[in-house]
């Protein structure tokens, strides 16, 4: 019994429970202290993970749980999407009025589902943390329960997220049917076989639950509600960790669990990078929001990760691990802009942007950074990690004439989404603002938090070596047979 | 005599009934109650199929869906405490009554 | 740490720096931009002065430093005698732009701050040797292009022409991306140096079939960046949109990227896969020549009128390149040094003219000659530059061109010499009677014709520049020859194996005139 192994998402699990007692102990004015203990507490719990080495893979709870390179990645990455959703929620969070506290708690329950999926390595446990991370993202979505965006955004994460669900266990019980084990790799010999009928349509119905977590066609319809809908730091958390979270169980899933399956759907996968890549960009466009904008071009983003998945590769699967972070990074940094720079109670068009470089210099320079980080453009990290995924796809098609058409495809969505990305950078720097409006004063702490975001955009793309090197290594420990 | 195949096909005309009604139904609690159903489909399925495993992997299966019961009542309680509030506001439970996310 | 780190390092720091310091002492921003272009310009002097002519073929200044080993990328820099006139024309180019700023009166931090984003860019791209720098460098101009468009830009079809080039020039280079990304995997995936991949590409061509795919990719790519006919529709809307620096800086240094990028990169490394469309480029530079000429002349708008003339002028470039023999690429080089000189001074030019007179229309402008007398001068010098009249820097580029693209291809260079010369004639007389004779309107008797030498020092330089080059072509030919020589030479050996395996599709568009010979 390895259970010190799981220390990381115990400590966030703890934190997030004591975080709930203390608050019943607290005076209203000092629920701040509370967010920042939270943020303290992740920061060192991230800062614990490096005691961790990337070594051979461990099990706990009889090969239930696995840590190896690529779960320390994911889990390290999602502590810190934590600690930065934990600032903006803090910021935003001003605004309720109140449960300060149990929003942090549930931020923090959030993150400790992410990791525990970051570990999955049994059906069970994939299905537990998954459902750990989406119901308390039903409360985070519907946190604001005073208006009624957040509600109709929570009751369409609900019903949706219920239905990923019902597919997932379903497609889970025909897979157990099909295999008789609950366990999915394991050190037993990777694969499950794709002989049986039984398998191969419960692992298409564990696609689509996987999928709706990270929002790909056909199971985006949730996204640009949910985003648009959902308190700022909420909507960070799900585009920054439940996506990540979906493709850290999508690259179990696929390459370790099963890949003789994955290479016989690898065409249906393709037509689904293809058509999410279309579909988010093109219905980008007209986008007046900027969170709904940006809930369609994660539907873009999950389309370009799936490019890294098709190519059923270690290199791919190292690609899709670098653009996570940097798609985290970006993503963050515009939601923590949009946490900040409305009103509360204003909706986050982008046209009440303009005007922002004279009231936030800071906020425009970082909104526009993380703008062009989405859209890929060098030196910043957007592009390197689209650059990797590209180099997948050009190499594959070399020989299949498919993947050139994928490349096309690519290649297209990129240039189209230049135009909406620009376009909020026009509203930033020269749209004629419809008022004068105060300059907007941002916190130290969430000031703090945008500038590690933006660190991450600018380093990791004009030094992407380090982090490279740690998604080559974390990939590495995929088993793919 | 009554075989795994039986409850497999039980257990797929729940799954059908379930998807239809949620697709189809437009009152938010008929739609939750609907999920539970293919949920408990899924359930049936891990049963039938832990019987057939034997002890060892028929017992997690068991365990399994303990589980699956427990987050099924939870996610159906955070649902019907949303669904209150929005009844709260404008005295419905319909889905697609003037809402306000569109596009 | 070789000069070109230095000469690329130099913004870059400046940039660090200038981005701490407060807005308000906006006289400072533009003295260090000024300061730190100068000082460019004069160590890339330097470096083409101590340029060693006997090895003109082999990279110089070179300094080599892993950046992302397990790609086998790293940050390497070097010129030969192709990319050293370059590199000095665009730090001139640079330093006039940087003096042009004077006209910028608002956000003046921001905008200099771009300008040095956009210059470092410039630079690199011509000094990089590592496929991966080569393509950074470039991209790094295209957000501040769009920023300084979009704010600063003149006319109301800014916002529109800052969308119209940012996606332009995001298609073309997402399009070069997968090409080069292509040469990449076709020598084996183990490095991006562009010494290393020309030396493999020499001992051991890759496969033919596989560089007819490529070039394609690498032709559009570079072609929508350098302007090629017919995707030429964004340049001469955003140069007329654009504040003068960097209307300056993008038509005389940054465009020239696409055609430096086809002699760099595509030529040498899939030569097999580019002699099929060598034919179908001279076309589309015919294109570029007569159509961008006849809409040139027919413009309203002199900084229209530049802007076409500069798409114009691609097309000597082109159809030096596609004539695969070292002395029409020897031409193409030198017409691309010169015409840098002389879209920065057009540019400038209509820029300052703009200031005086708030309008660029030519049936209002006139009789400008008398108030300004300097910049009417140089106007006139500059149109006669654009005609390629002997003495300017042009002449000899495009005498060089005609001469190596006669053998290969009569047809179009006795139509390009014949034609687009005379409608070249057209539109720049017709520039220069419109804006500088006839009577002159009363609201600018008191124009003010660059008075202060400062002012007028990057004009002077461009123009010095211009006329050193058209009477003392020597010392750029002597350069660009030996490194336009090894460009050429698998182009023009017999292509025996491209023969022996036809593509469909490659045979398809070879002309007909090419075909029955």
């Amino acid at each position: 019994m390895n259970a010190i192994l799981t220390m990381p998402e115990m400590a966030v699990t703890a934190l997030a429970l004591g975080l709930l007692v203390l608050d019943l102990w607290t005076p209203a004015d000092r629920k701040g202290d509370l967010g920042i203990a939270a943020i303290g507490g992740l920061a060192l719990i991230l800062a614990g993970s490096f005691l961790f080495g990337a070594g051979a893979p461990q099990y706990a709870f009889g090969g239930m749980y696995v840590l190896d390179g690529m779960a320390l990645f994911f889990k390290r990455l999602m502590l810190g999407v934590g600690v930065v959703a934990l600032a903006a929620a803090l910021e935003y969070s001003k605004r309720f009025a109140a449960g300060t506290a149990e929003y942090c708690a549930l931020i923090l329950l959030a993150v400790s589902g992410m990791m525990w999926a970051a570990s999955a390595n049994h059906w069970a446990l994939l299905f537990v943390s998954v459902e750990l991370m989406t119901v308390t993202f039903y409360v985070l979505v519907s946190f604001e329960r005073t208006r009624m965006p957040s509600l109709e955004a929570g009751v369409k994460y609900l019903i949706l997220g219920a239905l990923a669900s019902a597919f997932l266990v379903y497609g889970v019980a025909l897979v157990f049917g099909g295999t008789g084990t609950l366990g999915f790799a394991g050190d037993s010999g990777p694969g499950l076989g794709t002989g049986s009928v039984l398998v191969r349509v419960g692992l298409a119905l564990v696609l689509a639950g996987l999928g709706f977590k990270i929002g790909m066609v056909p199971c985006q319809f949730w996204a640009p509600d949910v985003y648009q809908g959902a308190p700022a730091p909420t909507a960070a958390l799900l585009a920054a960790g439940s996506k990540a979270a979906g493709f850290a169980l999508l690259l179990r899933v696929l390459l370790e669990a099963a890949p003789d399956w994955a290479l016989e759907m690898r065409p249906v996968l393709m037509l689904i990078a293809g058509a999410s890549i279309l579909y988010g960009n093109l219905c980008a466009i007209p986008q007046r929001n900027l969170k709904r904008l940006l809930g369609y071009s994660s539907i873009a983003h999950a389309g370009y990760m799936l490019l890294g998945i098709v190519v059923l590769e270690r290199a791919g699967a190292a690609a899709i691990l670098f653009y996570l972070a940097g798609y985290a990074c970006a993503v963050l940094a515009a939601f923590l802009v949009a946490a900040l720079a409305f009103d509360p109670g204003e909706p986050e068009e982008i046209p009440a942007l303009a005007g922002l470089h004279r009231r936030s210099p800071y906020l425009a320079a970082a909104l526009a950074l993380s703008m062009i980080s989405l859209a890929g453009i060098p030196p910043l990290v957007g592009f390197f990690g689209k650059f990797l995924l590209l180099k997948g796809v050009v190499l594959a098609a070399f020989d299949s004439r498919s993947f050139g058409w994928l490349a096309g495809v690519a290649l297209a969505g990129i240039v189209t989404s230049f135009y909406y990305y620009f376009g909020v950078v026009r509203a930033i720097y020269w749209s004629a603002p419809a008022a004068e409006r105060p300059p907007i004063a941002v916190s130290r702490v969430a000031g703090a938090a945008l500038g590690a975001c933006l660190v991450g955009i600018v380093a990791a793309g004009v030094f992407p070596s380090p982090l490279l090197e740690a998604a080559r290594l974390a990939a590495g420990a995929l088993r793919i047979p | 005599m009554i075989t795994a195949h039986h409850y497999l096909a039980v257990a797929a005309m729940l799954f059908g009934i379930g998807l239809a009604g949620a697709l189809t139904r437009r009152n938010s609690i008929l739609v939750l109650m609907s999920i539970e159903l293919m949920l408990n489909a899924a359930n049936l399925n891990l049963v039938a199929f832990g019987r057939q495993a034997g002890w060892e992997q028929g017992s997690q299966a068991a365990l399994w869906v303990m589980c699956a019961i427990a987050i099924a009542a939870a996610e159906s309680g955070v649902g019907l405490a949303l669904i209150l509030a929005i009844y709260r506001h404008r005295r419905s439970a319909h889905l697609d009554e003037s809402p306000p996310l569109k596009g | 740490m070789s000069i070109l780190t230095v000469i690329l390092l130099l913004p870059l720091l400046a940039l660090a720096a200038l981005a701490a310091w407060p807005s308000r002492q906006r006289v400072m921003f533009q003295a260090v931009t000024i300061g730190i272009t100068f000082v460019e310009l004069v160590l890339a002097s330097l470096a083409a002065w101590q340029f060693d002519v006997s090895a003109a073929q082999s990279f110089q200044f070179v300094q080599k430093v892993p950046w992302i080993p397990s790609l086998g990328i790293s940050f390497h820099v070097g010129v030969d005698g192709l990319s050293v006139g370059l590199v000095w024309m665009a730090t001139l180019v640079s330093f006039a732009a940087a003096c042009a700023s004077w006209e910028i009166r608002e956000r003046v931090k921001t905008f200099h701050l771009l300008l040095l984003l956009m210059n470092a860019g410039v630079l690199g791209a011509f000094a990089s040797l590592d496929l991966f720098f080569f393509y950074i460098f470039h991209e790094l101009a295209l957000v501040p292009t769009f920023l300084m468009i979009g704010i600063w830009g003149r006319g109301g079809q800014r916002s529109y022409a800052a969308f119209k080039i940012t996606l332009y020039l995001g298609l073309g280079s997402m399009v070069l991306l997968l090409g080069l990304l292509a040469v990449f995997f076709l020598a084996g995936q183990t490095t991006f140096d562009m010494v290393e991949l020309a030396a493999q590409a020499r001992q051991s061509p890759f496969p033919v079939a596989r560089q007819q795919a490529v070039f394609p990719l690498l032709l559009l790519g570079f072609g929508i960046l350098a302007s090629l006919w017919p995707f030429h529709t964004w340049a001469p809307l955003a140069y007329g949109a654009a504040p003068t620096p960097t209307a300056m800086l993008h038509a005389g240094a940054l465009k020239k990227f696409g055609l430096y990028g086809l002699l760099r990169v595509a030529l040498p490394l899939v030569p097999d896969g580019a002699r099929d469309w060598m034919s179908v480029l001279a076309w589309l530079a015919l294109g570029n020549l007569l159509f961008c000429g006849l809409v040139a002349v027919r413009q309203k708008e002199l900084d229209r009128l530049i802007g076409y003339s500069s798409v114009a002028h691609m097309g000597f470039i082109f159809l030096g390149i596609a004539s695969g023999t070292a002395l029409g690429i020897t031409g193409a080089a030198v017409v691309m040094v010169a015409h840098g000189m002389l879209a920065a001074l057009s540019f400038g030019l209509s820029g300052h003219l703009y200031q005086q007179t708030r309008t660029l229309e030519l049936d209002r402008l006139g009789g400008l000659l008398r108030p300004m007398p300097f910049l009417g001068t140089a106007l006139v010098m500059a149109m006669l530059a654009a005609c390629g009249v002997p003495g300017f820097g042009n002449f000899p580029g495009e005498l060089l061109v005609f001469f190596g693209s006669w053998p290969p291809r009569p047809a179009a260079t006795a139509i390009a010499a014949a034609a687009a010369l005379v409608v070249g004639a057209v539109y720049a007389l017709r520039a220069v009677r419109k804006a500088l004779h006839g009577p002159l309107p009363d609201a600018w008797q008191a124009a003010d014709d660059l008075s202060n030498p400062w002012r007028r020092l990057p004009f002077v330089l461009l123009l010095a520049g211009l006329i050193g080059l058209g009477c003392f072509p020597g010392p750029l030919v002597d350069r660009i020859q030996p490194a336009a020589a090894a460009i050429a030479r698998p182009l023009e050996s017999a292509p025996a194996p491209a023969a022996l395996i036809p593509l469909p599709a490659a045979a398809l568009t070879r002309p007909p005139e090419e075909a029955s010979r």
